[in-house]
């Protein structure tokens, strides 16, 4: 459980702040940030080099995505992760939504990909929330 | 000519050529007729000698009655040639009077004198005034009197027969050729002036030349058919203009509305997205903090606490960025000449403070004449937002100090501003946002309400003005044109 390998995708450097600390409470720390779409594209993209330079680190298990972001946004992310996903084979690789918008519309939006698990709100999630999510998929 | 006139004279000349022609069957049965009248004659004449013949044989003293049958006779003789007269109208006498056949009207009344005669030769010898000897030769005189104008009566009425029929029926012939081949021309040119009309009408001419070659080409009921339907056409083309118009109106106003409904939509989302997302961080930090100092670890918390503090003033911004997006919405602007040196010095003391002040950063070209009049709060928004991005989002990395060109020039009928720096640039693939509100183009560096741009928009919008942006690498410049106040 200890060894879930996580990456953060947001633009607000607050809130990864908030979600790294709160993964570290729970014993989570193999922790990789990034603060748009395009760059955790690219990210996952670069799987040779990635897998020698962060082993510990890398492929993750649950990618934290934002919504709200510049340039590429979590959706954006998502339907170009669709693909990315079966080329890497990296299938086990889920996706939890972390947003602040409760738009029903987003989150269905969201959970139409059989990757994305859950759909946490910021600002709502506390410690139990987010164990029980890592417990489940880590 | 009309066409109306064209028939009416039509109609004229085929009641002409049927009154000849009746008139002219008239006249050869009123011959026919004398014909008739004239052998009756002769047939009386016969009975009235026989008579004679009788009386001179018998050689006794007439009755009474032989001289009433006598008499009888004669009437019968001289009922003819008074039939004859009342038969020849003014019309007949002159004709007759023209060819020379009126000596027949003459003989007519001959017959009728000598009648008379014979009368009254009767009457003489009923009375006893005259012998029987002069009595019968005086018959027989008259008789043959009657003989005589029966023979002298038929050449004239055969030649006036044969006249009406020598001219009235070639004449009538020649009306009736006449009249077909003139009905037939009128036809003609009424249905080819109907033809003409068509293929005008047919030519894909321009509208102009189309009514000039109407005015010029056409007469009459077809003329005022096309002038009417025309005006007619012209009409309804007009109000189906109108429509159409009214149509693209409602539709251009339910697209604008459909875009304003979107819009608050977008920025209901976003505003109440920004606003709680500081709200949300501030609220996890101060428990985090709590966390912190329960377990001694000071300087983590003091770090909190300034992240709290840098999402209360973000908060602020966006607050006060709201405010003026919607009292730049609101405000009926006062109009007042402008002096932009102020109105800069006024940005560069809260930009940098009274001590940073001669930095340059700010450099003003004005090069207008005219005072610039518009709404003094807007216009000094408009450049506040633009020279503080330029402040913000400058590129200390170039090779020449960052700067901010700030200048203006006079147009026939209007004013540019234009700010250009020379800092980040407004990365290429997001230049359509660049108006949009909540949009951040370098968050890494300084993040703002992201409304900025928005309100600097509204702004120019109200003041019927327009801005146009143009960035790249080197930096970026907008170019803004206010209309001269009249």
């Amino acid at each position: 459980m200890k060894s879930v390998k996580v990456l953060i995708v947001d633009d607000s450097e607050l809130d990864r702040y908030i979600l790294r600390r709160q993964l570290k409470v729970l014993g989570v720390d193999k922790v990789e940030e990034k603060d748009d779409g395009s760059t955790a594209l690219d990210y996952l993209r670069d799987y040779e080099r990635n897998i020698r330079l962060h082993p510990d680190k890398y492929p993750p298990i649950v990618i934290f995505l934002d919504i709200n972001m510049p340039k590429v946004n979590g959706f954006d992310f998502l339907k170009e992760f669709a693909i990315l996903r079966t080329q890497l084979a990296i299938l086990s690789c889920v996706v939890v939504m972390y947003s602040s918008s409760e738009r029903r519309e987003d989150k269905e939006r969201a959970l139409k990909y059989e990757f994305v698990q859950r759909y946490l709100v910021k600002g709502e999630l506390n410690e139990e929330v987010l164990d029980e999510t890592i417990q489940a998929l880590g | 000519m009309k066409i109306s006139s064209k028939l009416m004279l039509i109609v004229m000349l085929t009641i002409f050529e049927i009154t000849l022609t009746l008139f002219s069957i008239l006249e050869i049965s009123k011959g026919a007729k004398f014909h008739q009248l004239n052998s009756l004659h002769l047939k009386y004449t016969v009975q009235f000698s026989t008579h004679i013949s009788k009386l001179e044989k018998d050689q006794i003293e007439e009755k009474e009655s032989d001289i009433e049958q006598l008499r009888i006779a004669v009437k019968n003789v001289r009922q003819q040639p008074i039939e004859c007269l009342d038969t020849v109208d003014f019309v007949n006498g002159f004709i007759m009077r023209q060819i020379g056949t009126f000596h027949a009207v003459k003989i007519c009344e001959k017959d009728i004198n000598d009648a008379n005669f014979a009368l009254s030769v009767i009457d003489n010898y009923a009375q006893g005034s005259i012998d029987r000897e002069r009595f019968i030769a005086d018959l027989k005189e008259v008789s043959q009197r009657f003989n005589q104008n029966s023979s002298d009566f038929e050449k004239p009425v055969a030649d006036t027969v044969s006249f009406i029929m020598r001219t009235m029926v070639p004449f009538v012939i020649c009306l009736s050729l006449f009249n077909i081949l003139f009905i037939t021309y009128m036809s003609k040119t009424i249905s080819s002036s109907i033809r003409n009309t068509i293929k005008l009408l047919r030519r894909s001419d321009d509208t102009q030349i189309l009514f000039e070659q109407i005015e010029k080409r056409t007469t009459g009921e077809l003329k005022t058919l096309l002038k009417v339907a025309k005006k007619r056409i012209a009409n309804e083309m007009l109000t189906a203009q109108i429509n159409q118009k009214l149509e693209r109106l409602v539709e251009e106003r339910t697209t604008s509305l459909l875009r304003a409904n979107e819009e608050l939509a977008q920025f209901a989302y976003r505003a109440s997205h920004d606003l709680k997302a500081p709200l949300t961080s501030s609220k996890m930090l101060t428990q985090f903090i709590v966390e912190d100092i329960e377990n001694g670890n000071y300087a983590n918390a003091i770090i909190d606490t300034n992240k709290i503090h840098d999402q209360m003033e973000r908060l602020e911004t966006l607050v006060i960025g709201i405010l003026s997006l919607t009292s730049a919405d609101a405000e009926n602007g006062h109009f007042s000449d402008i002096s932009l040196d102020a109105i800069i010095e006024s940005i560069e003391q809260r930009l940098f403070g009274p001590e940073n002040i001669s930095r340059g950063f700010i450099q003003l070209t004005d090069a207008t004449t005219q005072p610039l009049i518009s709404d003094e709060v807007r216009i000094t928004q408009i450049l506040e937002n633009l020279i503080t991005n330029a402040w913000k989002y400058r590129d200390e990395s170039k090779a020449t100090t960052p700067y901010v060109k700030v200048s203006a020039i006079e147009l026939h009928d209007a004013f540019q501003l234009s700010v250009e720096d020379n800092g980040l640039g407004i990365p290429n693939d997001r230049k359509d946002e660049t108006f949009q509100m909540f949009k951040r183009f370098h968050p890494k560096v300084s993040s703002g309400s992201g409304l900025g741009l928005a309100i600097v928009k509204k702004h120019v919008d109200i003041l019927k003005g327009t801005i146009v942006v143009d960035s790249s690498p080197r930096g970026t410049s907008f170019m803004i044109t206010l209309p001269k106040q009249v």
